[in-house]
């Protein structure tokens, strides 16, 4: 009877310590999961701020900003081009600025993930003109 | 002969369930502060990269208009003395001429881009060239010690 009786709350105990276990467990991967969400989201930040860095680089060097980045595999989209990476979207945006002695390239690259922009990075290279005494 | 019976008493399950939450609970908390503690970091990072490429847009744009008070200077005068004094007298506001160099100071926040261009001599097609791009940083004084 004694023995019956010790079963019982053993059984109950272990019924009990399943149902809190179960309890934590949930919770405990929920914050595992959003820990998982940021470390993604930082990697996204990194890979779209490099892949921008190297482009924005790429095109102050350049005199023919279309053949570089058409060479990243960009395409033209309503005036700025346009490349899908993995997890974003770079969109390159190139405005020329005439002054009485040169012209002002201006590059806008911008990486967006869905409605948020990861990064915006302006470049400009001023492309000096021979002007005649 | 003995035989020993492993028995779980009443509170043993209890007692390993809080042990294996607790250190559940301490794994978790390390994995949210380092992906939480990457996440700013990658944000700052991003911020200041931006802040550079704006000092350096910023940079070209003067360089530019240096450029049109150089080809300005030109137009007048084909002496290289003449040329400097009338590039002192036409220099845009915050930028300042020291021999055949003029020096400027790109601010942001606690930032700045130091320029120094280079005149050329007025038998060149070209006017000017970029001689530094020196970024530097202000940093805030510490008001403790070690």
């Amino acid at each position: 009877m004694k023995n019956r009786s010790r079963s019982n709350t053993l059984l109950i105990e272990l019924l009990l310590v399943i149902f809190f276990f179960m309890c934590s467990a949930g919770i405990l991967v929920q914050i595992f999961a959003t820990a998982k969400l940021k470390s993604k989201a930082a990697h996204t930040i990194n890979a779209s701020m490099l892949d921008a860095e190297n482009i924005a680089e790429d095109l102050y060097g350049s005199d023919d900003p279309d053949t570089v980045l058409a060479s990243y595999g960009f395409t033209a989209q309503d005036g700025s081009w346009e490349l899908q990476k993995d997890g974003y979207l770079l969109k390159v945006a190139v405005k020329n600025e005439e002054t009485e002695s040169g012209t002002i390239r201006s590059y806008e690259i911008t990486g967006v993930q869905g409605e948020e922009t990861l990064i915006t990075l302006p470049s400009t290279r001023y492309i000096p003109r021979e002007v005649s005494p | 002969m003995n035989k020993r019976k492993i028995a779980l008493g009443p509170g043993a399950a209890s007692l390993i369930l809080i042990v294996v939450v607790l250190s559940l609970c301490m794994l978790a908390m390390l994995t949210q502060i380092a992906a939480k503690n990457d996440y700013n970091l990658c944000t700052r990072s991003a911020e200041m990269v931006q802040k550079v490429y704006e000092l350096n847009a910023q940079s070209e744009r003067n360089f530019a208009r240096l450029d049109n008070v150089l080809a300005a200077a030109r137009k007048e005068t084909t002496d290289m003395q003449a040329y400097l004094e009338k590039v002192k007298e036409l220099l845009p506001e915050g930028m300042t001429l020291e021999e055949d160099r003029v020096t400027w100071t790109e601010p942001l926040d606690n930032r700045n881009l130091e320029c120094i261009v280079q005149l050329l001599p007025v038998e060149e097609t070209q006017r000017a060239k970029w001689i530094s791009h020196k970024l530097a940083v202000e940093e805030p004084e510490d008001d403790w010690e070690w």
